[in-house]
């Protein structure tokens, strides 16, 4: 009996000396992954869900990184802070760089988190400006919040040459507050003068008929309206039921609004988009985005979103900064971060002190439904 | 002035269609005292069956909206007998946590077969708008309008002048004496709930013409508004509820017709209610009857 629980103590002691070792020298390159792959932001989430995959398959196929293969481990929050708070507490030990989450909020949550724990973070499109700021191992794909709102106002003034401008939001929306404000700062100093600054555009809405009339019986030769693709396609339906043809504008937020419009079988009328401009990540018949667009459509049958492109260069991001540092370490990984510079899908990277990429943005058009690159501005 | 008279048209149109929902409300209420908080969610589940009938299965639009009706109708029917039946003799209290339940019941599982993306529903009435100078107005906004009214009158005559409506007010008043009567109780609550869901696809397929803007949780907002209106215009009365909706609709604009900020229109809809529940606790339109004894 005794001999038998000796046994067994050496064979549990044996078991667990075999595991620290195997994580010690772990043979993988483990990304961790956070976001809304389910729920109402899912339509966000899960393009950069399918980006970072795609990304992961093809730096695997090509050797993978330091000549270990890569391990995505994807966690599903619902876009809620709490799960991902859980989603993150989960794979923090076991993961060597953590890729999300999408939205402002919930990434303001994680971003805090990953400081403390010293692990870097990358999310794609987390816009809003306090997510990276003073955390030195937390950095963005995507462009700042207000940086939209000011090529938008620039493209109204230099592009489509109008004098006066209106502008709907949602206050409750940090987003939306956010990069409405940065536009009428811009509008104004361009010299346009903002007819209406209204931030009552509620988020999910039965309709919109109201703010269209007032749109309508405005002087506002173009509407700045920075609020989320599924708004966006009953608002735009109701301002041009009231009557108003003048080009509307956007922010990225707008990206996927044909798509709800179009519906199931893509016979819905989209011609409410006509004559619609908003800033966005990449434009699909970019020059640069061919090659993935094309690896994208081929893996997934379905064209990539902002969200889907955002993924797929943050993953190509995280594979830079482990090479320039020519390992998994954290703290090394984070400071090579900051010093990579990288040419993606969605613009040339080189980043900022505070963890923001400098690149241009790009502004998009409907037409008949499809999104048409415009200009980079 | 132009622009205060088409937005009280958006008001009422808005209005009209809270009208309809808190008419199901109050018939409800008003005759088995429960608030049946998942009133919202027939009106989401009938507005999917519209739009799966029209859009993912391409029949014609008239019988997918009959289908959405006897959907509603079957499925009301359905959740009496499963859900409330068994709780007719338990605390008000319980009745109203399970009419809770089943309304996340129905969001969950739409959730599941329809997702969380919103859908854009196709146009049922073809839309026209006619200038009267310089007001708008739709066809679609006199369509709705007149429906909620004509559901109005009818609910009151079917209430006030049939012998079915002479049940239903028998049991609301008192049940037991309604059975001494010979009035089958269990025959009129299940026939007060068939008409209260029946309301209710009525309601769905004039939001469906109204807004189409279709998520899982669109009952949630929906049947909020049109419960505060049923409050405001006095529970359980039934011109009370049409009151209440255009009044509510009208104060959701009420912001854009004098020209402050939209953010205020939730303030003032909810002041109002506090107000009115603080001076006539009845609603404008209750009568202060003593509690019996």
């Amino acid at each position: 009996m005794k001999k038998l629980f000796s046994f067994l103590v050496l064979l549990v002691a044996a078991l667990v000396f075999t595991a620290c070792g195997k994580n010690d020298e772990k043979e993988t390159v483990d990304f961790g992954m956070l976001g809304p792959f389910t729920g109402s932001l899912s339509q966000y989430g899960e393009p950069a869900r399918k980006g970072v995959a795609l990304a992961v398959e093809e730096i695997n196929a090509a050797g993978g990184i330091l000549g270990k293969q890569v391990v995505l481990h994807d966690e599903d929050d619902e876009g809620d802070a709490q799960k991902a708070l859980n989603a993150y507490n989960k794979l923090v030990d076991s993961i060597d760089f953590l890729i999300g989450e999408i939205t402002s909020g919930t990434s303001e949550v994680i971003a805090a988190e990953a400081q403390k724990d010293g692990l870097p973070m990358l999310t794609p499109s987390a816009t809003a400006a306090g997510v990276t700021l003073n955390r030195s191992y937390v950095f963005r794909v995507c462009f700042l919040d207000p940086d939209q709102g000011v090529s938008m106002a620039n493209f109204a003034s230099e592009t489509l040459k109008v004098t006066k401008v209106a502008v709907a939001y949602d206050n409750s929306d940090d987003y939306s507050k956010g990069v409405a404000a940065a536009f009428k700062a811009q509008a104004e100093a361009n010299g346009m003068t903002v007819v209406f600054y209204d931030g009552g555009v509620v988020a999910d809405s039965a309709d919109y008929k109201a703010l269209a009339t007032k749109i309508k019986n405005s002087d506002a030769q173009a509407v700045f309206i920075p609020v989320y693709a599924g708004s966006i396609a009953t608002l735009t339906k109701d301002v041009r039921a009231a009557g108003y043809t003048l080009p509307l504008l956007g922010a990225d937020g707008w990206d996927g609004a044909s798509t709800i419009l179009a519906g199931e079988d893509g016979e819905g009328d989209v011609t409410p988009l006509n004559n619609t401009y908003f800033s966005n990540h990449y434009a699909a018949d970019e020059v640069n985005a061919k090659a993935f667009v094309a690896a994208y459509k081929a893996k997934y049958n379905e064209t990539p979103n902002a969200f889907a492109a955002l993924g797929y260069d943050a993953a190509y991001l995280a594979k830079a900064a482990i090479e320039k540092a020519g390992t998994t370490d954290k703290a090394a990984v984070a400071a090579a971060l900051a010093q990579v510079t990288y040419l993606g899908v969605t613009g040339e990277f080189t980043y900022n002190e505070t963890g923001n990429p400098v690149k241009k943005i790009v502004i998009c058009q409907y037409i008949d439904g499809k999104v048409t690159f415009k200009e980079s501005k | 002035m132009s622009n205060i008279i088409n937005q009280l048209i958006n008001g009422i149109q808005k209005g009209s269609i809270y009208a309809l929902v808190a008419l199901g409300y109050t018939m409800v209420y008003g005759i088995i005292k429960l608030i049946n908080f998942a009133h919202g969610d027939f009106i989401m589940v009938a507005c999917f069956v519209t739009y799966s009938g029209i859009i993912l299965f391409g029949l014609p639009i008239w019988l997918s909206l009959i289908l959405a009706l006897v959907f509603a109708v079957v499925l009301g029917i359905i959740t009496e007998k499963v859900a409330y039946k068994p709780l007719r003799n338990s605390p008000r209290i319980t009745a109203l946590i399970t009419a809770i339940a089943i309304s996340l019941l129905f969001q969950n599982v739409s959730q599941k077969i329809f997702t969380s993306n919103p859908k854009i529903a196709r146009e049922i009435i073809e839309l026209k708008i006619y200038h009267i100078g310089d007001v708008v107005i739709n066809n679609i906004a006199i369509i709705t309008i007149c429906v909620s009214i004509a559901s109005m009158i009818l609910l009151a005559v079917f209430v006030n002048k049939t012998r079915t409506g002479k049940a239903m007010r028998a049991v609301s008043e008192n049940p037991d004496a309604a059975r001494l009567m010979g009035i089958n109780n269990n025959k009129t609550i299940t026939i007060t709930f068939a008409i209260g869901t029946f309301l209710a696809g009525i309601a769905a397929i004039m939001y469906y013409a109204y807004s189409g803007y279709l998520t899982p949780t669109l009952g949630g907002k929906l049947g909020l508004y049109a419960f505060v209106a049923a409050v405001v215009g006095g529970i359980g009365i039934i011109p009370g509820a049409m009151l209440g909706g255009f009044l509510i609709g009208i104060i959701e604009v009420l912001p854009y017709m004098v020209g402050i900020a939209p953010e205020y229109s939730d303030i003032i809809l909810f002041g109002t209610l506090i107000l009115i529940l603080l001076f006539k606790p009845t609603g404008i339109l209750g009568k202060n009857i003593g509690e019996k004894v």
